[in-house]
């Protein structure tokens, strides 16, 4: 994506219906932080601050295979979330248990007796403490890169919503032409 | 400080604000409703509202991405051009 295309190209492209998803995120921001007064830009302003009122008020609306079928792409998201979670919470227990287990053993010397610590993760077992160490690294990594998807997903919400609130000049002009 | 200096909800512009978008949303609303079919308005929510990405509508619909986009133009051009021939 070009980081240095206008608001007038966005919105072009938007009414083209040529913008990605993450385009159109980029388009909603600048609208909510640009004066321009343009005809264009109140027109997508009111587009688009529609469907963000939309979100808010009918999360669920009148369409029936709708309501059964959040976003995929949202809802594999969590799942994957949800599943790294539950895989980091079993090592966590399998370590701490592995520790109980034997009070008067360290994990290096774990390494040499063989049987300190045990994960399984995703199908992957393995009592090597490195490799264990190499798992909750990667699990923990992935879990911050989910949770991170997590917090944009908020934040591009927190955007939307501040377009509805903070403008009450954007939006003036458009109601009055529909009285 | 009485009750009576307590300005109330209807007073704060937060609430001009809010009435002008349900306005605009109501308003909105009426031009899809009236004027996009069943099919382009389920599009154009699934993308503009439920942020679904153009291969998932089109595997949805049973169409292609390009069809999708030119659904999607159309549709928001509709609309754009119902505000503009709007009485000001």
């Amino acid at each position: 994506m070009n980081d240095n295309m206008t608001l007038h190209q966005l919105i072009q492209l938007y009414f083209d219906g040529e913008t990605t998803l993450a385009q159109e995120r980029q388009l909603r921001t600048m609208l909510s932080l640009s004066d321009d007064r343009s005809a264009e830009a109140e027109e997508a302003r009111a587009l688009l601050s529609f469907f963000s009122a939309s979100r808010s008020i009918e999360p669920a609306q009148q369409l029936p295979a709708m309501s059964h079928s959040p976003k995929p792409i949202a809802r594999k998201r969590l799942k994957a979330f949800r599943n790294l979670v539950a895989a980091a919470v079993a090592i966590a227990v399998l370590l701490g248990g592995a520790m109980l287990w034997f009070p008067s053993a360290s994990l290096s010397a774990g390494a040499d007796s063989g049987c300190l610590a045990y994960a399984r993760v995703q199908g992957e077992s393995t009592h090597d403490p490195s490799r264990i160490d190499d798992l909750i690294f990667s699990q923990l990594s992935e879990m911050s890169d989910a949770a991170g998807d997590v917090r944009q997903s908020v934040d591009e919400e927190l955007v939307n919503m501040s377009i509805l609130l903070n403008q009450p000049e954007k939006t003036k002009g458009l109601s009055s032409r529909h009285p | 400080m009485s009750i009576d200096d307590v300005p109330s909800l209807q007073d704060t512009p937060d609430y001009d604000s809010r009435a002008e978008t349900a306005d605009i949303y109501q308003s909105v609303k009426a031009l899809i409703d009236a004027n996009l079919s069943q099919r382009d308005r389920e599009i154009i929510y699934l993308r503009d509202r439920d942020g679904w990405e153009f291969e998932e509508i089109a595997a949805r619909y049973n169409i292609t991405e390009a069809n999708v986009r030119v659904i999607l133009s159309r549709a928001r051009r509709t609309i754009r051009q119902l505000y503009l021939q709007s009485p000001k």
